[in-house]
């Protein structure tokens, strides 16, 4: 893939990933095919700020564990209470790096 | 899918709390903290309106003197935690003592299911209805 695009893909989705996996996604974007560029720039990521305040607010619920696709986890916090109120606070905490985690997992699919 | 050890970390800690927490209610058990029951739940506290399984522990309780009637009467969610919080561990141990994947691999399967389009719809419509049933009992 170009350097450019390369270059305008982390500048505009970085805060997506975790900060140490940066320069293995710039490898991974460098050594990719032009035409998956359209494949990565559709993906859906989801937003680690956004899921913090899903979770503070629809947490208890399950909801943030729905969200990023971990749906067994969400079924089992909205039936348990969130985890009798454990599991939520927990989540609070927990689900941004979940987020990140899964758009990671999410361009690695769109990559390969 | 989350990676099979931390499923199985979280799983076991989960059931081990649930367990705890059963106990403990068991064993203190008064009518008057059935009553008001549901004190640990946040969103109730917050709200003021009982989530979906509020009403499981007291559920749990009452299957525990084997009032099954009174049990789904208070939250059918009950029968289920009651079944997962002692099924669920000795799965996990027996997969653990075999070296073999069987609850990691009913879990995606399980996953799966929940994420067809009417599946999905059929449980968000019980657990609604069930919802609205437990504000209806316990608002």
């Amino acid at each position: 893939m170009e350097q450019s695009k390369v270059d305008m893909f982390i500048a505009t989705n970085a805060k997506f990933f975790e900060s140490h996996l940066i320069p293995q996604i710039h490898d991974m974007l460098q050594k990719a095919d032009d035409s998956k560029y359209l494949m990565v720039q559709s993906s859906n990521f989801k937003d680690p700020t956004t899921m913090l305040i899903v979770s503070i607010f629809g947490g208890h619920l399950g909801i943030d564990r729905f969200m990023v696709g971990d749906t067994g986890l969400g079924v089992a916090k909205l039936l348990t209470c969130g985890g009798i109120g454990i599991w939520t606070i927990v989540d609070w905490f927990l689900i941004m790096g979940r987020a990140r985690e899964v758009n990671f997992i999410n361009l690695q699919r769109a990559l390969y | 899918m989350p990676q099979k050890k931390w499923l199985y970390t979280l799983v076991i800690f989960s059931c081990l709390t649930g367990v705890l927490w059963a106990c403990w209610n068991v064993t203190h058990y008064t009518p008057i903290n059935v009553a008001s029951g549901a004190d640990v739940c946040l969103f109730r506290r917050v709200t003021g309106i009982p989530c979906p399984s509020c009403g499981s522990t007291r559920a749990i309780l009452h299957i525990s003197r084997l009032e099954f009637r009174e049990a789904l009467y208070t939250n059918p969610i009950g029968f289920l935690l009651a079944a997962g919080i002692i099924l669920f561990p000795l799965w996990i141990l027996y997969d653990l003592a075999k070296s073999k994947n069987t609850f990691y691999h009913f879990y995606g399967s399980m996953e799966a299911v929940i994420r067809k389009r009417w599946v999905a719809a059929l449980l968000i419509f019980l657990v609604a209805a069930n919802w609205l049933w437990n504000i209806y009992k316990f608002a």
